[in-house]
């Protein structure tokens, strides 16, 4: 009854954490990097969520966290979903052999544990950004491409797309008929992934792997969970929650919105 | 005999593929040591002691080509040599084989617990059809989107510190004596909270999937004509809805429990308890290739394992299916 309305609601909340991720710089009160002030404060109105053991203001580190978290989140989901795509269209178009390794490929990556991928991507590869970025994407396309590669060859046989191929249509061709098809598929699926990768990002960071520089979210946690005072006198309700509750916020509505569409 | 058989390649072809993914994947890794064949060894040496290094040489042999690497490989999988951990200094075989079965424990016991009460819950949930749904379908579904750390973490800010009702970390509390009585005692109240975090994962999906799959059945034309037949309530639950929608929960389990290995590592990696998990931290912390690549083989076979037990499972239940193949 009231299912539009929650819908609505749910996309405000995360074009808001979109547009906080943007646009931060214009509102955040300090710089996330400068550590100048006193170290340990509780909240006060010039500190928001108080001051870490370093002397960040967390405010401004959580804000900064929208931005750095979520670009993870949406470039390693959108690359996912594109190899993934592509990869059960080329199934689908040659079938076959081609078809048959795709789909041996994408179930050893389900066959493997995706944390241990994950871990020994990162751990090798160079503590940066993109290698983050990559590193998630190099796992999640298989969950696309698995759930999308029946979708496509059911697109395929479809008359019109027979008759494409029929008239010596290409691949390009091909994907174009039956884009329409599998475009809501699609869609659900690069929603579902965003979410995903918010939770291997903070996973990253929260294992101390990836780069140093980048506060996201998961990165606070870390340093929450390291600093020895962090359950004495509350410290946790300003240091450690509010990275928890938008990291949970986050994912929890995205993949509601990948449920609901499903 | 011919299913076993096929059976049977699917398993050598699924093992060989996770040998060559973790022979490739060091090597193709931007920034890895082993990228380029005139690779950058000096940083490694000065980092590591000259009998690690040694030792590292001798396992991936950077310097010939890529064939005999692989040829080299090879045989030392066959001799159980995975080569020796950076960081232990010991052969990493040795160091997988003292914490695995941890790891088995928790991960056994946690699938087993989320299933049994899973599924006849999901079923009753299903039976007792409301007309807007059963609203732990949501709460489930809220649940199970939460990230396994955040659970974990909070789980043990809340019981751990908080309450101090349960140790925080570990499988028993190190230095102290004991006698068999009190270690069996120490094990399971260390291990109590590791597993009812796994549980709070891993019971939400099998919930969901049992639920939704058994309302599907119930859609079912000879399931709607049994219901207009009177069969008997006990009959009608097990023979009609739950037997026919085994086969299609117990596929969908079986990816839920291939992810569930992940959850288990997380969980370990969280609860210091020393598993795999804990083994996995600190092998990609300190950057340890040789124990990185051990964990991705011996969790990969781990994985197939389940694979094959869900496989076998399915064929049992759905015979038809199995014929069809």
């Amino acid at each position: 009854m009231n299912k539009g309305k929650y819908r609505s609601i749910a996309w405000i909340i995360i074009s808001l954490m979109v547009v906080i991720g943007i646009a931060y710089p214009l509102f955040t009160p300090y710089n996330a990097g400068d550590y100048s002030f006193p170290a340990s404060l509780h909240p006060t109105a010039v500190h928001l969520l108080g001051t870490d053991e370093m002397g960040h203001d967390l405010f401004s580190q959580l804000l900064a966290g929208f931005r750095v978290t979520i670009g993870i989140a949406l470039s390693a989901a959108f690359l996912a979903t594109l190899l993934g795509t592509v990869l059960a269209v080329l199934g689908a178009y040659y079938q076959g052999l081609v078809y048959a390794i795709i789909t041996r490929l994408s179930e050893l990556f389900l066959i493997v544990p995706e944390i241990v991928v994950l871990l020994f991507f990162a751990a090798i590869a160079q503590p940066r950004v993109y290698n983050s970025v990559l590193a998630i994407a190099f796992f999640s396309w298989s969950k696309v491409t698995r759930i999308l590669q029946a979708r496509a060859a059911l697109a395929v046989n479809s008359e019109k797309v027979q008759y494409t191929l029929l008239l010596k249509g290409g691949l390009v061709d091909t994907l174009r008929k039956i884009w329409g098809d599998i475009y809501p598929a699609v869609s659900t699926l690069f929603i579902f992934q965003v979410s995903k990768a918010t939770v291997y990002e903070s996973t990253l960071a929260f294992f101390g792997i990836g780069d140093p520089l980048a506060v996201s979210w998961g990165r606070i946690i870390r340093m929450a969970l390291d600093y020895p005072g962090v359950f004495r006198d509350g410290v946790y309700i300003w240091y450690l929650l509010p990275p928890i509750i938008c990291i949970s916020v986050f994912v929890v509505i995205l993949s509601m919105l990948a449920f609901e569409s499903e | 005999m011919k299913p076993i058989i096929k059976e049977f390649s699917r398993v050598v072809l699924y093992l060989g593929l996770i040998v060559i993914l973790s022979f490739v994947l060091p090597r193709v890794i931007p920034g890895s040591p082993l990228f380029t064949a005139g690779m950058d060894t000096y940083a490694l040496n000065s980092r590591l002691p000259q009998e690690t290094f040694n030792a590292f040489r001798d396992y991936y042999a950077p310097d010939r080509s890529i064939l005999e690497q692989l040829g080299l490989y090879l045989k030392n999988l066959s001799r159980l040599n995975l080569g020796e951990s950076f960081y232990y200094h010991m052969p990493v075989l040795d160091i997988i084989k003292a914490r695995i079965g941890w790891t088995l424990s928790l991960s056994i016991i946690s699938i087993a617990f989320s299933s049994l009460l899973g599924i006849p819950w999901g079923l009753n949930t299903a039976l007792r059809k409301k007309r807007f749904g059963s609203p732990w379908v949501t709460i489930m579904m809220l649940v199970q989107s939460i990230p396994v750390f955040v659970v974990a973490v909070v789980a043990q800010l809340l019981f751990c510190f908080q309450l101090g009702l349960l140790p925080s970390s570990g499988a028993y509390t190190p230095g102290l004596e004991y006698s068999a009585g009190e270690i069996m005692r120490e094990v399971a109240l260390h291990s109590l909270l590791p597993l009812l975090v796994l549980i709070a994962v891993e019971l939400p999906p099998v919930f969901i999937i049992t639920h939704n799959v058994c309302l599907k059945t119930m859609e079912e034309p000879y399931v709607q004509m049994a219901r207009f037949n009177n069969i008997g309530p006990r009959l009608f639950k097990y023979r009609y809805v739950l037997r026919n929608s085994l086969p299609e929960i117990l596929s969908k389990l079986n990816i839920q429990f291939l992810y569930a290995i992940s959850g288990v590592i997380f969980v370990e990696a969280i609860f210091s308890y020393p598993g795999v998990g804990l083994l996995l931290k600190n092998a990609a912390l300190s950057r340890d290739y040789p124990l990185l690549q051990g964990i991705l083989l011996i969790t990969g076979v781990y994985g197939l394992s389940i694979n094959c037990i869900f496989n076998g499972l399915i064929k049992k239940t759905a015979p038809r299916l199995a014929a069809n193949e």
